[in-house]
């Protein structure tokens, strides 16, 4: 059984797929590997640090916060900056459209978003980074089932 | 003694020896053409890997370099966006590939 951590990210990755038009399926799970410019414009799915709280005793329950990052990567000559934000709109658009994470999940929601640009190479880039904060709950004995 | 470090330039910059033709302001001039390909980071997990075009030319080529002007190597297009003088007769320029 895999962990709700799994599922959760799976979910997501897949809502994005869907969702988000502007990268033409270009998502991605966990990517460790560099981006090259074919895979462009590219999402990326982590999740990346988690805390959980003892909820109750009877029957004992975690009470689970996850971080999960989508990361942006957008390369155009004069539009790299508007890429960017018009691909965060469809992310937010369409994980906000998905709040309770396919029931997975009590809720998600944005925390922060990092952006960045680069103009070293031969086309500028965009980057960037949406942190957004996961509430869900397993049973201390079972962390691949969402309660 | 002295150096004739033009004709060292002009050497090096020989289309014989390390440099290419590029097209540019009408005209074909001769400087080395580098196109590494290079991580670019962010704030992002991953890198990115793309190539970083520079030329690296005889300043008097370039006597009115300015930002967004057209050069083209082979069959690639490319703007000027930025360019540094060693103060030897001899500069890199970073080039956007169109």
């Amino acid at each position: 059984m895999a962990h709700v951590r799994k599922d959760i990210r799976d979910r997501v990755a897949s809502v994005l797929t869907t969702g988000v038009t502007l990268v033409s399926s270009r998502v991605y799970t966990s990517r460790v590997y560099p981006l090259s410019e074919a895979k462009l414009p590219a999402i990326a799915v982590y999740t990346s640090s988690e805390t959980s709280n003892l909820m109750s005793f009877q029957p004992p329950t975690l009470q689970r916060s996850m971080s999960l990052t989508v990361d942006v990567y957008a390369r155009a000559v004069n539009t790299f900056d508007d890429d960017v934000d018009a691909i965060c709109v469809q992310i937010e658009d369409a994980i906000g459209a998905d709040f309770r994470v396919n029931g997975l999940a009590k809720q998600i929601h944005l925390i922060s978003t990092d952006i960045d640009y680069n103009g070293e190479a031969e086309q500028p880039v965009g980057i960037a980074s949406m942190t957004f904060e996961v509430s869900y709950v397993t049973s201390i004995t079972d962390a691949s089932t969402a309660r | 003694m002295t150096i004739d470090f033009a004709a060292d330039i002009s050497t090096i910059m020989d289309v014989d020896e390390f440099a290419v033709s590029v097209t540019y302001d009408g005209g074909t001039v001769s400087a080395i053409f580098d196109n590494e390909t290079l991580p670019i980071e962010g704030p992002g997990f991953v890198p990115i890997h793309q190539a970083q075009p520079r030329l690296t030319a005889r300043t008097a080529d370039f006597p009115s370099i300015a930002e967004d002007q057209a050069l083209s190597i082979g069959s690639d297009n490319y703007k000027i966006k930025a360019w540094i003088d060693d103060g030897t007769g001899v500069m890199e320029i970073q080039l956007e590939k169109v």
